[in-house]
């Protein structure tokens, strides 16, 4: 959490693969992912990693459930049925797995899209702003989906927001501001958040 | 990822009709060509075939070599001494001799039957056994006997309303005659060969008219029954005299076929061009789109290659997208061709060229071959396009602004300033270093190629000198030049396919302006006439002598001189020649003498351009060793020498 321009998807970006550090090292697990070339790097976002877009990013030709499955058909793998139905259930969408993207309203989108990150069971999903361009209740709505995903599926979740209503769902809240860790809190309420925000804007 | 494919292809519904149209297009041509070319050569193998059926086998002179001159090769006549030998021979049914040559008919109003786009105008001896006569039948009136009479194609029967039993005249290179029409002759089916007119004479009136009295072109032999052609075919050449062969009916009808095919080969070589560009056109076409859809889709792209798609992935799926594209667009092709060849026969009609009705044929070669180089191209076209995609960055999906051109590398401009200066030199060293054209073909590519490649480097220049004037109209012409600066591979792949258009545009007409321009040079460079009179046909070997007289008898006339050409052998190189008038061919050609005088010609004289007399050193009054396809090896001498081409 931190305000514009702290880093915060930099950061991103470097710890899921999409983006090298000029210096330093990442870990996955076990692996240091910093060390590996651009082959063994994608295979390893495609089979341990999920990511949800500010911006939905899903593909506007496919349908709802071929979004939700497109990881796994590009792996190549049969999708887990009963896996993918609990997570399509969970997000409320089953009466909307035969429609395209551009007939969904942008929280519907955006659950696809959180659908897609969990449904090959990732060791980590990455959610870059997740509600920045939701409105306030399809934002809750996520944020609630994302926490029962962490804490009934336990799913790790990693999610850079400037928001501290959706950081109060979070179990551990980093600050950052211009590129550095300036602050760490277990779980807070928004208010607290935001008390602490101007702190370090004093 | 398939689907994925195929799904993003079918949301852009008019860009992939657009592109599928301008494969299309290319392969239609193609196809077309290829399906005209196979029908044509059906067409004729039929023709000959049915013409020629009644004839087993043929004697005729050996030719003293091969070479292509309208029909066939032209060999000296035979001797009708071998006639009788030749029925002798057992297994011989009939045996009868042929004749053809140069006849022109007149309609009644004594005006001449012409043809078409220069199909010859012709007469033949009609055999009087009637299997010898192939399909060639006599669809009214009965078959020629004696001197005066005659039969003629049923199509110029029916279209100048010759009736039968009306009075023509008809014209040989040797005198006019009149001749009472008493029969119309059909081919098989066809009221004429392929656009030529046809007269047909009894035996003796043939070779009095189109050829010498006691000769024969050919002996044309019928066998009788369960003697084979070839075992025909050896027999009489046991006893054909020194100089005559005798070959099966089935190999003559293959040779005057394939001379044909050899002389409208062109036709097809022509259209074939035609397809080339409009492939390469369309190659554009789908570079192009390919390029357009790979920046539309860069976030796409991204989020693929963010959720784990590999670069092989996206590099396939583009490919998969084309190859797709690429195979439906060639078979839309192929129907289409269908239609093109139909639109490309009916064409050739109204030029003249009418070829015998086959129904249109599509072999399987024809199929693969369009197919394949639909898809090629296509899938060529789209490799560098669906190779800058592999190098969309996964963390393009997250960014919110679509992603920045790239700088156009130096090394782009290097290699593209390279490719195209290679490409000038080549082709001039094949317009003046005497390579072969085909060299300037490739030289041409490579420099089109070059340019294209080395474009984007100077977009930025060039539309800064191109906008000045537009800036002086105030944001708008400011707004317009940076948008054509921002992007340059945009702007110089948009420039790019307008100059391939425009190239092709200029070149054509370039091409027709020259064509008609060296024919006016050449006959204004060569000549001093003021009026020539030709044969109605180009293909006629000729017309009567008596021509020059009934022009020189024309008030307002002061010189007439006599030209022939032909093609023969000259000290072993094949080349055409002309025969001269030496009395007066200086004072009405340009024939620019440098050395010896045209008028010292005589019976064996030959006037040859420098180049060759330096070439064999010869000199005034040597021997110049000549052979020709009909009379055979002559010894010639050289008198004078010229600029220009081989003269006797």
């Amino acid at each position: 959490m931190g305000p514009s321009g702290s880093g915060k998807s930099t950061l991103l970006h470097m710890l899921a693969g999409l983006d090298r550090p000029t210096s330093g090292e990442v870990y996955l697990g076990e692996t240091e992912t910093t060390g590996l070339n651009d082959k063994a790097l994608t295979l390893l976002r495609r089979d341990r990693i999920g990511f949800i877009f500010q911006s939905f990013n899903l593909l506007p030709t496919m349908t709802a459930a071929e979004n939700i499955v497109l990881p796994m058909r590009i792996a190549g793998r049969r999708p887990d049925e009963h896996w993918v139905a609990s997570i399509v259930a969970t997000v409320g969408l089953e009466d909307r797995l035969r429609h395209r993207p551009a007939e969904l309203s942008g929280g519907q989108q955006q659950r696809v899209a959180a659908a897609r990150a969990l449904a090959s069971r990732p060791d980590i999903v990455f959610a870059d702003e997740p509600t920045g361009a939701l409105d306030s209740r399809s934002g809750l709505e996520l944020l609630r989906f994302l926490r029962r995903a962490v804490s009934e599926l336990g799913q790790t979740v990693v999610m850079v927001t400037h928001d501290p209503t959706a950081a109060s769902y979070a179990d551990r809240i980093l600050f950052l501001a211009d590129g550095r860790v300036v602050g760490e809190r277990q779980a807070a309420t928004a208010e607290e958040i935001l008390d602490h925000m101007k702190s370090l804007g004093a | 990822m398939l689907t994925a494919t195929l799904r993003g292809m079918f949301a852009h519904k008019l860009r992939l009709v657009l592109t599928t149209a301008s494969i299309a297009l290319g392969v239609a041509f193609l196809a077309g060509t290829l399906i005209l070319t196979s029908t044509m050569a059906l067409a004729f193998d039929q023709l000959f075939g049915k013409v020629s059926s009644g004839t087993d086998a043929v004697v005729r002179t050996t030719a003293p070599y091969t070479a292509q001159d309208g029909v066939g090769t032209s060999r000296a006549p035979i001797s009708a001494s071998v006639l009788p030998t030749v029925r002798k021979v057992d297994g011989v049914r009939a045996a009868e001799g042929s004749v053809s040559g140069y006849a022109l008919l007149t309609d009644n109003d004594g005006k001449a039957v012409l043809t078409k786009g220069g199909a010859p105008t012709m007469g033949y001896s009609m055999p009087s056994d009637e299997k010898l006569r192939g399909d060639v039948g006599l669809l009214s009136g009965h078959a020629p006997h004696g001197a005066h009479e005659v039969a003629i194609d049923a199509t110029s029967a029916e279209q100048h309303h010759i009736a039968l039993g009306s009075t023509i005249e008809v014209l040989f290179r040797g005198p006019t005659r009149e001749f009472t029409v008493v029969g119309t002759v059909g081919f098989g089916g066809e009221k004429d060969l392929g656009g030529t007119t046809s007269a047909y004479f009894d035996v003796p009136t043939a070779q009095r008219v189109l050829g010498t009295p006691g000769h024969f072109d050919t002996i044309d032999v019928s066998a009788e029954d369960g003697v084979s052609q070839t075992e025909l075919a050896k027999r009489l050449d046991a006893v054909a005299p020194p100089g005559a062969e005798a070959v099966t009916g089935e190999a003559v009808a293959q040779e005057s076929s394939d001379a044909i095919k050899e002389n409208l080969k062109f036709v097809s070589v022509l259209f074939l061009i035609f397809a080339g560009i409009a492939l390469f056109v369309g190659s554009f076409i789908i570079w192009n789109t390919f390029t357009m859809t790979v920046t539309q889709r860069a976030r796409e792209i991204a989020l693929l290659r963010a959720i784990g798609a590999t670069r092989r992935q996206v590099l396939r799926s583009l490919l998969v997208e084309a190859l797709v594209l690429g195979a439906v667009a060639s078979a839309v092709g192929l129907g289409l061709g269908l239609a093109v060849a139909k639109g490309l026969k009916v064409l050739m009609d109204v030029v003249g060229f009418s070829l015998p009705s086959t129904s249109l044929q599509v072999a399987p070669s024809t199929i693969w071959i369009s197919l394949l180089v639909g898809t090629l191209v296509t899938v060529v076209a789209a490799l560098v396009p669906a190779r800058r995609a592999t190098k969309v960055l996964p963390v393009e999906a997250l960014r919110e602004s679509t992603p920045g051109a790239e700088k156009p590398s130096a090394r782009r401009a290097v290699i593209g300033l390279a490719v195209a200066g290679a490409g000038a030199g080549a082709m001039l060293w094949s317009l003046y270093g005497g390579a072969d054209m085909k060299v300037f073909g490739l030289g041409l590519l490579a420099s089109m190629v070059g340019v294209m490649v080395a474009l984007p480097i100077v977009v930025r220049p060039l539309s800064t000198v191109i906008g000045m004037p537009l800036r002086m109209r105030g944001l708008p012409g400011e707004l317009a030049e940076q948008n054509a600066v921002r992007n340059p591979r945009r702007t110089s792949a948009t420039a790019a396919a307008l100059m391939v258009g425009l190239t092709l545009v200029v070149s054509m007409s370039v091409f027709a302006s020259s064509l008609k321009a060296s024919f006016g040079d050449v006959i204004s460079d060569q000549t001093n006439a003021d009026l020539f009179v030709t044969t109605a046909s180009t293909q006629a070997d000729g017309f009567s002598p008596s021509v020059i007289a009934a022009v020189r008898a024309v008030p307002g006339v002061d010189q007439v001189s006599a030209n022939g050409w032909g093609e023969a052998r000259f000290a072993g190189a094949s080349s055409s020649f002309s025969a001269v008038d030496p009395t007066n061919a200086e004072e009405v050609m340009n024939l620019g003498v440098s050395q010896g005088a045209v008028g010292d010609l005589g019976k064996d004289g030959v006037v040859v351009s420098r180049a060759v007399a330096n070439r064999h050193s010869w000199s005034v009054g040597d021997e110049v060793p000549a052979e020709f396809a009909a009379s055979g090896k002559q010894q010639l001498h050289w008198w004078a020498s010229t600029p220009q081409g081989v003269d006797r």
